[in-house]
């Protein structure tokens, strides 16, 4: 009996994925990638955001480890780069890069590629860490409920939606690229250092409009990017 | 619903990027409930940092990270099918915002004639201080400004000051430099969520005197 009852609830994780054949590429890609083993490592290959969406399914539909290992290998080590510009020390930044990918896992059926790339999606569970951990260190003894990640009614999405979403965040990225240095410096402070837009002043030793305008300057531009007919 | 009054774009960029204290990123995200172009900003904001973390150099994970952490994977929770009800309602008729499910709250206290308050997050927390205010219609609140920055979010009726009219949802943003002296609209109480970083300091010598019995 107990041997069987695995076999019974087992379903191979390709019949659900929308592309099991690319699907299984890219799981091979970031597995060699998370190990090291890629030649092509150093030489970033085209981001496979549809892909990770996909892997994001196949946790939430079948518990598929694969696919949790792919997404652990690719943003594990971006979360915890993340944490470290945030000022959290290696032993935090780690247990929450940790944190943050179990959390992908156990909340998986609560992604909804329609609203967020995985990437966003990974980068605010990886905030809403943040903001806990530095909370419990202002008042250890608070407890530590939060309101982020509040869950949202899980929509069945097309797969077209999927794409959609992916393709906006390569937009977005290729646009970051090609913004002025002097608005790219700000944007990834005002993002990657735990410091209001005053501090960056003292850091980058420009005024606080210049701060403020330049950032502004750059969420314009991003914006009038996406809003762009497709 | 329209709303006229928004968040400055660098206070929900300093949301989504997660810089803002526990009372002020309340107040922002129950702006966000009622505010569908805010969330959108939100959202690119939120793009923007899940497109610079996809682009920043990958951290060496400790060893043997990946065998912890697939030896703690335990059930894929699944979403609830409906969401649950409110916790608990702000007047007969007025559920709490989903925002503010996480808290207690205890019984609003009169501050002075015709105003009442419900601390959310004491000032000590170290997370700024919120708070529920209540103003009885056509309500004149002494003149006041601020020692830090303040956010306010009308959850019901409506007040007017210098910077116009605001009503449900609408969200008002006010630094030391400014003075003001809201007035409410008659019809129903006027509701507000508030969070301040530092003590509001009041004009007049009377109200002064209120000061420490505030402590807001």
């Amino acid at each position: 009996m107990n041997g069987l009852a695995p076999l019974l609830s087992y379903s191979p994780p390709g019949i659900v994925a929308p592309r099991p054949v690319l699907r299984k590429l890219a799981l091979a890609r970031e597995a060699l990638r998370w190990s090291g083993l890629s030649p092509s490592s150093p030489a970033q290959p085209e981001r496979p955001g549809a892909e990770f969406a996909g892997f994001i399914r196949a946790i939430a539909t079948v518990q598929d480890r694969a696919a949790f290992v792919a997404l652990y290998g690719h943003f594990a080590p971006r979360v915890k780069s993340y944490l470290l510009r945030l000022g959290a020390g290696t032993v935090l930044a780690e247990d929450l890069a940790q944190e943050a990918l179990l959390s992908v896992w156990a909340k998986a059926a609560y992604f909804d590629p329609d609203k967020a790339s995985v990437s966003t999606w990974i980068f605010t569970i990886a905030r809403n860490l943040h903001i806990d951990a530095r909370r419990r260190a202002r008042a250890p003894a608070r407890a530590a409920a939060e309101l982020a990640n509040l869950p949202d009614a899980a929509v069945p999405e097309a797969a077209d939606m999927v794409l959609f979403a992916a393709q906006q965040q390569e937009r977005l990225r290729a646009a970051l690229v090609h913004l002025p240095a002097n608005q790219a410096e700000v944007v990834r402070l005002s993002f990657f250092q735990d410091k209001p837009h005053a501090e960056i002043e003292r850091e980058l030793g420009i005024p606080l409009g210049t701060v403020k305008s330049r950032l502004r300057l750059a969420i314009a531009q991003l914006r009038s990017l996406l809003d762009a007919p497709k | 619903m329209t709303i006229t009054h928004h968040p400055a774009e660098l206070t929900l960029q300093a949301y989504a990027a997660g810089h803002h204290k526990r009372a002020a990123r309340v107040v922002v995200a129950t702006h966000l409930e009622f505010c569908p172009d805010c969330r959108r900003t939100v959202r690119l904001c939120e793009e923007i940092g899940g497109a610079l973390l996809e682009d920043l150099p990958p951290a060496e994970m400790a060893a043997g990270s990946l065998d912890r952490v697939l030896a703690r994977l335990g059930p894929v929770a699944r979403p609830p099918s409906a969401a649950p009800p409110p916790a608990w309602a702000l007047a007969s008729g007025l559920p709490c915002p989903v925002t503010l499910r996480e808290f207690s709250p205890s019984r609003w206290r009169g501050l002075m004639p015709g105003i009442s308050r419900i601390q959310l997050l004491p000032p000590k927390s170290g997370e700024g201080s919120l708070y529920l205010l209540r103003i009885a219609p056509g309500k004149r609140v002494p003149v006041h400004g601020h020692t830090a920055r303040e956010l306010t979010c009308v959850l019901s009726g409506a007040y007017t000051d210098a910077h116009g009219e605001f009503c449900q949802g609408d969200l008002a943003e006010s630094d030391e430099s400014q003075d003001h002296q809201p007035v409410s609209a008659p019809g129903g109480d006027c509701i507000c969520l508030i969070a301040t970083e530092a003590p509001l300091r009041f004009g007049g010598s009377f109200a002064r005197l209120l000061q420490p019995l505030v402590g807001v």
